[in-house]
C-alpha cells in the first residue's frame, strides 16, 4: 500500500487541488480488508464529478488554461482544414474539442495526433503555415504528459475483463477434458462475433436463445456418449442345421428330394473332412461358451469316429462318437473365448475302410451349436465413463451417496473452483427426481449433469468483483488456474493445476515458470495455434478464400490446407522448441510438405507430411512470406500491395494506418491501365492526400509483389519484370523480399510491442487501454531480456498486473 | 378480439394515410393483441438484406406512380410487379459518420434496422439498439412458437479486423435482440431446420414426451436460480451479460410451455425433407438462399413465427460471385470508380441477389391461405442495402423494396418517391410496418414519423 500515494502525487502533477482531496480521502480510509483486495481509488466527495470514477493516471480539470491557450489554436491553424467535420481526413476529427476532459476521452485520437506529429508526417509538408518545432514539441508534449502519460512505478490499473463466455474453440476442448469425448459438439453453434481480432473478448461474446437451445441439445448429445455404458450381452443359442453349414469334401452334403417334395441336406463323412460354418461366428463378449452338435458313428476297425470341435484351427475338444445312427447323441465343449469374430469347425479326423468289408467308418453331424456367453466378464468401461463415475452404488454405498460424490466431482471441474455444499444439494434434487422417474443410477445422473452443462457457472468464465468497484482484486487461485489454462490451452485446468490451485501455491515463483513450461510443451498447446495464431495471421480466414483458378490456376483444397498447416506447424514449433519470437519475421527453414514446396519451388521434398526444411534462398521463411499471408492478403483477382502494407504495419509492426477516405477509387482491374500493378498504383497515387499513409503502406507491399495472389513466386507481372524495391518514410530501402525482412528485422523493438500486444489482448479477452502501457512495456524488457523465447513472453504475460488482478470498473 | 377485428376492418376501408393516425392511437391504447386482419390470418414480416450497395444506374429509374416495365438489377422481378412497391430517396442517417469517421459497412448493416449510430469500439461496450424486427417480435411473438427467426447466409468473419475500428459484431449481424446483444444468426439450414421442427414428433409416446418436457423444466429452473443468484454478486458489465442469458432461458422455457400447450392440437408437419447438414459451399450460394427462402415461407406457412431476417451477406464482404461471372471481390468491386467494367459486374451480384428476391416471392405467392390469398398478400418483405452505392459510401437514396400486400393495407405496384432533400429516415417505413403488425410504437431510432406507403 505504501506505493499507492506515490501515484497520485505523480498522476496529479497539474492539478495540486484535486489531488489532496484524493489524497485526504485515500488517507481517511483505513484498509482493514483481510482480502487481497485493494482500492485503488476511493471516491471523493470532493471529486469534481462523482459519477465518473477518478482514475490514477487521468487527471479531472474542468479548466486547464493550457487546452485553450495554446492547443486550441494550434489545432484552429495547422489541423483544421482537413480534420474539421465536414471533410474529416483520415477519419480524424479535431473539430468541437472545448476542454481537456474531452480530448481526454478520446484519448485515441490524440495519440495518434502525438504520433504523427513525431513522425513529421502531420501536418502535411505541402501546407503554405507550417507550425514552428518548438511549437510542435509543446503539442506532443503536453499530449503525453496530460493526456497519454501513464505512470508505471505503482500499481497502475489492471483493467477490467468483462465476463466471458466460452467461445466455440474453448467449449469443444473444455468438453474433450472436462468429459473425455472428443466430438466437436461445437461446430454446429453460430460463429462467435470477433473484436479487437480475436473472438474470445468477454464483451462481444453473447448469449441468445438459439445458443441455449444448442448447449442443451449438445449437453445430450455429450451425456449420451460420455456416459455410455454397453448392455451386458444377453445369453443365446445360436443353432445350424445341415442346409447352414459347409463340408470339406463337399460330397459331405447330401442333398435330397423327399417324397413330399421338400429338399433336405444331412452331413454324413465317409472320409475325413470338416463341417463349419461359412461365416465367422461372432462372440459378442469375452466369456464362457459351449460349443456342441449332435451327431451318431460307426464303429469300423474297432473304433469311433474321432471327431474334434476346432475354433480358428485351434483343437478345442476331442470325442469318439459312439451313439448309432438311430440314437444320436450332443456332443459339447466348453471354453472361454475373447469377443469378436471365429471359425468353428467339427472335424472328422479318423477315416477308415475295412479292407474286406469295404465298409468305411462313417460320422453324421444334425447341428452345431453355440451357447453364451455363460458368465460374461464384464467390460471394462470406456476413458470417460471411468473419468465421471468416479462412484457407483453398491452394498456398503447408496446410490445417493455415489451421485454426491460423481457429482461434486463434476461440478468441481465444470465450474473450475470448488463446488459449494448448497449447489450439490440442488443437484442431488435434480438427481431425486430422476429417479423418481425410474431412472436408473446412470441414467438419472444426466439430469444434473446436463443442468451443470447448461449453467452460467460452466458456460461463462466467471471471475469475482471487488466490492468497491473503484478498488482492485487479485484473482484467487482457482480463477488465476483458469485463465492460465484458457490462455495456452483453450481449454479447462487439468488436475494438476486444480491441486496447485487448491493448495494455493500456483503462483510461487518456479511453480508458476515449471506450469507454464509445461503447459506449453502439452498437446493441448496446439490450441495456442489453432486460435491465436489462426487469428492473428488470420489463417481462418483462408478457409473462406476464393481466388480465381483463372487467374491462379494452382489454387485447390490441398494448398488451402497446406498453406493453414504450413503456418500453424511453424507456429508449435516455435511454441513447443521455446525458439525466439524474432523467428517470425525471418528464418532460413520452412515447415512443408510436398505441395507446399512444390508451390514454393523448393526441390527434395516428397510425401504429404510436413516436415522442417532448410531453405535455399531468403526468399521465404518467417510468416510473412507465407502462402497464407500472402493469399489473405490479396483480392480474388489480383495481388493488393496496399493489403499487404496493412497486414504488416498491423501485425508485425503494431502501427495501423488510419482506413481510407471514403470515395477514392480504387484500381481497375489489370489490363485497364498500362504496366505493372506498381506503376498503375504509382499513376494512382496523385491526390496527395493518399500520399502519407501510402508512402508507408505501397512500399511494404511492393516488397512483396514477386508473391502473386496467392504465394506463388513470379519475376513478371502483366508481362512486365518486377520491381520489388522500396524506400521506408525513415529511410530504409531494400529490393526484394529477403532485404525487406531484414528492415523489418531492424524494427524488433516495433515487432515486440506489436506482438506482445496481441498476445495480452488474446489472453485477456478485452482490448487493450492505454494504462496497460506498463504491462506491454515489462513484456517487451522481458522479451528482449531472455533472447526473445516464446516462454518469457508468455511469463511476462501471466505476471502482470492485468493477467493477475481485476478492478471492479471499466475506467473511461 | 373484437375491437381489434373491427379496427382492422375500418382500416381497410379509409385511404391508410389519413387512417394512420388515429390507428396509431387506437394501436396504443389496446392490449398488445395479435396482428390479424379481419379473417384472423396473420401477418409476417421479413426483412432482407444485401451488403455494399447497388449499382445506382442499374437500379429503378422510372418515375413517381404506377411501376413501369421492371429492367436492369430488377428484371427478375416482373413477374411480381403488382406484389412490390420500389420505394426511392430513403436514408440512413445514422449510417454516416456522424464524427465517427471510416466504417461505413459497419455502419450500414448496424444501423439498418436499428436506426441507431453504432458506438464506435472494436469490443468494449459494443452497443448500437435494439433491431426492428425485435421490436415487432417483442410485442407479438408470444403468439408464435418462435419470436422470430434470424437466419443467414455467410458466417461472421472469425479474425482480424472487419471494418475500421468497429467489432465485427457490427457488421455479421442485421437483427439485435438488445442494445448490446446482436442475435446469432444460424447460417447451416439442418439446424434450422431441426429448430422449427424438434420436439414435434407425432411418433413420440405421450410420456417419453412428458417426461423430456419435465427434464427440460427442471434444468431451466435450475440454472435460472444460479444466474439470479450470481447476478448478485456481479458488477455491471457482467449483470448485462447475465441478463443475456437469463432472457434466453426465459425465452425458452416459454417455448417450451407453448409445444406443451399446442402438443394435443396437430402439430405443424415440415412440407420438406431435411436440409443435408453443414454450411453449403460458397459456390452453392444459390441453394443456399433458396433453401433458407424455403425455411422462412415454410415457417410463415405453420405459424411457426411471423418475423425473419436473412441477410445475404456480411457488410463489406468481398466474396465473389462466379455463378455469374464474377470472379473479382464484392467489395473491392464496390470501389468502381465509375469504371462500367466493374459496374457491369456489381450489376450481376446485384442482379443475382434479386432473382434470389424473385424466388422467394414466388414461393410465398404460391401458398393459399385459408380465406384464398396468397401468403405473399399477407406478408411485408423488406429487401435492400444501408449504402445507395458503395463506391460513394452514401447511405442516401438507399435501393429499397417493399414487397408483399401487408393483408390489403399495402397498394402494390407503385415507385413511391421521396424527395433527397427531405432525407427521409428508413425507420419511418419501419414505423408504418410495425402498425400493421400490431406493434405500432410513436418512434423507433432515428424516425420522424409514420411514413405513408
Amino acid at each position: 500500500m505504501a506505493l499507492r500515494p506515490a501515484l497520485f502525487v505523480i498522476s496529479v502533477a497539474t492539478v495540486a487541488s484535486f489531488a489532496a482531496g484524493w489524497c485526504v480521502a485515500l488517507a481517511a480510509k483505513p484498509d482493514t480488508s483481510p482480502l487481497p483486495v485493494i482500492p485503488a481509488v476511493a471516491p471523493s466527495s470532493e471529486a469534481p464529478q462523482p459519477s465518473e470514477a477518478p482514475q490514477p493516471v487521468a487527471i479531472e480539470s474542468a479548466e486547464d488554461p493550457t487546452f485553450k491557450q495554446k492547443i486550441i489554436p494550434y489545432v484552429n491553424t495547422y489541423c483544421m482544414p482537413c480534420h474539421n467535420m465536414d471533410k474529416a481526413a483520415g477519419g480524424l476529427i479535431l473539430e468541437g474539442y472545448q476542454n481537456e476532459l474531452q480530448a481526454r476521452k478520446a484519448r485515441k485520437e490524440w495519440e495518434s495526433v502525438q504520433h504523427r506529429i513525431l513522425a513529421g508526417e502531420m501536418p502535411p509538408k505541402k501546407h503554405k503555415v507550417q507550425p514552428t518545432k518548438s511549437e510542435n514539441e509543446f503539442v506532443v508534449g503536453w499530449i503525453e504528459n496530460s493526456l497519454t502519460k501513464v505512470d508505471c512505478t505503482g500499481g497502475g490499473d489492471p483493467g477490467r475483463v468483462t465476463l466471458r463466455r466460452l467461445n466455440r474453440a474453448e467449449y469443444n476442448n473444455t468438453i474433450r477434458d472436462l468429459c473425455g469425448v472428443d466430438f466437436k459438439p461445437a461446430e454446429d453453434f453460430p460463429s462467435d462475433d470477433v473484436g479487437y481480432g480475436f473472438d474470445n473478448i468477454g464483451d462481444v461474446l453473447s448469449f441468445q436463445p438459439v445458443l441455449l437451445e444448442k448447449y442443451m441439445a449438445a449437453a445430450d448429445k455429450i451425456l449420451d456418449k460420455a456416459l455410455f455404458i454397453p448392455p451386458p450381452p444377453k445369453k443365446d443359442v445360436q443353432t445350424r442345421r445341415p442346409q447352414q453349414i459347409s463340408t470339406t469334401p463337399r460330397e459331405a452334403k447330401i442333398r435330397k428330394t423327399e417324397p413330399n417334395g421338400r429338399t433336405s441336406n444331412r452331413i454324413l463323412f465317409s472320409s475325413e473332412g470338416s463341417a463349419y460354418l461359412p461365416e465367422q461366428f461372432n462372440f459378442p463378449a469375452k466369456g464362457d461358451y459351449i460349443i456342441r452338435f449332435r451327431g451318431w458313428g460307426s464303429k469300423v476297425g474297432g473304433d469311433y469316429p474321432k471327431v474334434v470341435i476346432r475354433v480358428d484351427g485351434m483343437d478345442i475338444k476331442s470325442f469318439s462318437v459312439d451313439a448309432a445312427e438311430n440314437k444320436p447323441q450332443v456332443y459339447e465343449a466348453r471354453g472361454q473365448f475373447a469377443p469378436g469374430g471365429k471359425r468353428i469347425a467339427v472335424a472328422f479326423t479318423n477315416e477308415f475302410v475295412d479292407k474286406q468289408t469295404k465298409a468305411a467308418r462313417q460320422f453324421g453331424v444334425e447341428y452345431i451349436e453355440i451357447e453364451g456367453p455363460i458368465s460374461p466378464t464384464p467390460e471394462e468401461d470406456s476413458a470417460s465413463v471411468k473419468l465421471l463415475l468416479v462412484a457407483r452404488p453398491n452394498q456398503n454405498v447408496s446410490a445417493n451417496k455415489a451421485a454426491e460424490k460423481v457429482l461434486t466431482k463434476f461440478a468441481d471441474r465444470a465450474y473450475r473452483r470448488p463446488v459449494k455444499p448448497e449447489e450439490v444439494q440442488r443437484l442431488m434434487q435434480l438427481f431425486e427426481l430422476a429417479q423418481k422417474q425410474g431412472e436408473p443410477f446412470e441414467k438419472a445422473l444426466r439430469l444434473p449433469m446436463k443442468a451443470i452443462l447448461c449453467s452460467p457457472h460452466f458456460l461463462y468464465r466467471i471471475e469475482e468483483d471487488p466490492k468497491n468497484p473503484d478498488s482492485v482484486r487479485t484473482i484467487n487461485e482457482w480463477e488465476f488456474a483458469t485463465r492460465l489454462s484458457y490462455f495456452l490451452w483453450s481449454s479447462m485446468p487439468d488436475e494438476e493445476l486444480f491441486q496447485l490451485a487448491a493448495k494455493g501455491t500456483l503462483r510461487q515463483p518456479g511453480v508458476l515458470e515449471a506450469q507454464v513450461k509445461r503447459m506449453l510443451k502439452d498437446p493441448k498447446s496446439r490450441a495456442l495455434s489453432e486460435n491465436f495464431a489462426g487469428q492473428w495471421l488470420q489463417l481462418r480466414n483462408v478457409q473462406t478464400l476464393t481466388p480465381d483458378k483463372g487467374y491462379f490456376p494452382g489454387w485447390d483444397d490441398a494448398l488451402k490446407n497446406g498453406m493453414v498447416r504450413e503456418a500453424e506447424a511453424y507456429f508449435e514449433y516455435i511454441v513447443q522448441n521455446d525458439r525466439s519470437v524474432l523467428e517470425f519475421l525471418d528464418s532460413n527453414y520452412a515447415f512443408l510438405n510436398d505441395r507446399m514446396a512444390k508451390h514454393y519451388g523448393v526441390p527434395n521434398v516428397t510425401g504429404a507430411e510436413f516436415r522442417q526444411v532448410k531453405l535455399p534462398d531468403s526468399r521465404r521463411g518467417g510468416i510473412i512470406t507465407m502462402a497464407s499471408t500472402l493469399t489473405v492478403t490479396s483480392n480474388p483477382t489480383r495481388t493488393s500491395p496496399v493489403k499487404r502494407g496493412k497486414w504488416i504495419l498491423e501485425n508485425i509492426l503494431g502501427t495501423p494506418p488510419p482506413p481510407p477516405a471514403p470515395d477514392v477509387p480504387e484500381l481497375p482491374p489489370t489490363g485497364q491501365l498500362k504496366g505493372t500493378l506498381r506503376q498503375q498504383m504509382e499513376q494512382h497515387r496523385e491526390n496527395p492526400s493518399c500520399a502519407t499513409c501510402h508512402a508507408k503502406l505501397d512500399p511494404l507491399g511492393f516488397g512483396l509483389e514477386n508473391f502473386d495472389g496467392i504465394g506463388g513466386w513470379r519475376d513478371q507481372d502483366n508481362k512486365q519484370p518486377i520491381d520489388s524495391s522500396g524506400v521506408l518514410p525513415d529511410g530504409a530501402t531494400f529490393k526484394g523480399p529477403g532485404e525487406l525482412k531484414k528492415v523489418l528485422l531492424g524494427k524488433s523493438d516495433q515487432f515486440r510491442r506489436c506482438f506482445a500486444e496481441k498476445l495480452l489482448t488474446f489472453s485477456l479477452g478485452r482490448g487493450l487501454e492505454y494504462y496497460d502501457k506498463c504491462a506491454i512495456d515489462d513484456i517487451v524488457a522481458a522479451s528482449k531480456g531472455n533472447q526473445d523465447k516464446f516462454s518469457a513472453i508468455v511469463m511476462a504475460i501471466v505476471r502482470s498486473d492485468p493477467f493477475q488482478k481485476r478492478k471492479g470498473k471499466r475506467s473511461e | 378480439m373484437k375491437s381489434h377485428i373491427t379496427r382492422r376492418t375500418m382500416l381497410k376501408g379509409l385511404g391508410t394515410s389519413i387512417a394512420l393516425p388515429w390507428f396509431e392511437s387506437l394501436g396504443l391504447a389496446a392490449p398488445a393483441a395479435g396482428p390479424t386482419i379481419a379473417n384472423g390470418i396473420p401477418q409476417r414480416l421479413a426483412f432482407l438484406y444485401v451488403p455494399n450497395g447497388v449499382n445506382q444506374a442499374g437500379w429503378y429509374r422510372g418515375e413517381e406512380g404506377k411501376l413501369g416495365n421492371l429492367t436492369g438489377i430488377l428484371e427478375p422481378l416482373s413477374p411480381f410487379k403488382d406484389d412490390l412497391n420500389v420505394l426511392s430517396g430513403l436514408a440512413l442517417d445514422k449510417g454516416r459518420a456522424n464524427g465517427d469517421g471510416p466504417g461505413d459497412h459497419a455502419r450500414a448493416m448496424s444501423s439498418f434496422l436499428t436506426g441507431r449510430q453504432p458506438r464506435k469500439t472494436s469490443g468494449a461496450d459494443i452497443r448500437v439498439g435494439m433491431s426492428a424486427d425485435q421490436h415487432v417480435a417483442q410485442a407479438v411473438g408470444d403468439q408464435t412458437r418462435f419470436r422470430s427467426l434470424e437466419l443467414g447466409i455467410e458466417p461472421g468473419q472469425q479474425a482480424g479486423n472487419c471494418d475500421s475500428g468497429y467489432s465485427c459484431a457490427y457488421s455479421s449481424n442485421l437483427s439485435w435482440r438488445g442494445e448490446s446483444t446482436p442475435n446469432a444468426k444460424e447460417c447451416d439450414p439442418k439446424s434450422v431446420f431441426d429448430r422449427l421442427f424438434n420436439g414435434t414428433d407425432p411418433k413420440e409416446l405421450k410420456e417419453a414426451r412428458a417426461k423430456r418436457e419435465l427434464y427440460n423444466k427442471s434444468v431451466l429452473d435450475f440454472v435460472t436460480e444460479d444466474a439470479k443468484s450470481l447476478n448478485k454478486t456481479l458488477g455491471y458489465n457482467d449483470q448485462n451479460k447475465l441478463d443475456e442469458y437469463l432472457s434466453s432461458v426465459r425465452e425458452v422455457e416459454q417455448r417450451i410451455e407453448k409445444i406443451r400447450q399446442a402438443s394435443n392440437s396437430p402439430l405443424p408437419k415440415p412440407n420438406m425433407p431435411a436440409p443435408k447438414p453443414g454450411i453449403p459451399p460458397r459456390d452453392a450460394m444459390q441453394d443456399h438462399v433458396r433453401i433458407m427462402c424455403d425455411l422462412m415461407v415454410l415457417a410463415f406457412e405453420t405459424d411457426l413465427t411471423r418475423v425473419v431476417t436473412l441477410p445475404f451477406a456480411n457488410d463489406g464482404s468481398n466474396r465473389n460471385y462466379k455463378m455469374v461471372d464474377v470472379p473479382d471481390g464484392h467489395h473491392d468491386l464496390s470501389h468502381h470508380g465509375s469504371d462500367p467494367k466493374k459496374l457491369e459486374k456489381i450489376q450481376k451480384i446485384n442482379t443475382f441477389h434479386v432473382t434470389q428476391l424473385a424466388y422467394l416471392l414466388g414461393k410465398l405467392k404460391s401458398v393459399k391461405e385459408a380465406n384464398g390469398t396468397s401468403l405473399l398478400d399477407n406478408s411485408m418483405i423488406v429487401y435492400g442495402s444501408g449504402l445507395g452505392d458503395g463506391n460513394r459510401h452514401n447511405h442516401d437514396e438507399l435501393p429499397i423494396l417493399l414487397a408483399g400486400k401487408g393483408g390489403g393495407t399495402i397498394k402494390t405496384g407503385r415507385h413511391i418517391v421521396y424527395p433527397k432533400r427531405a432525407d427521409t429516415p428508413l425507420m419511418n417505413l419501419f414505423l408504418a410496418l410495425f402498425q400493421r403488425m400490431g406493434a405500432p410504437t410513436k418512434s423507433f431510432g432515428d424516425s420522424t414519423g409514420v411514413l405513408s406507403i
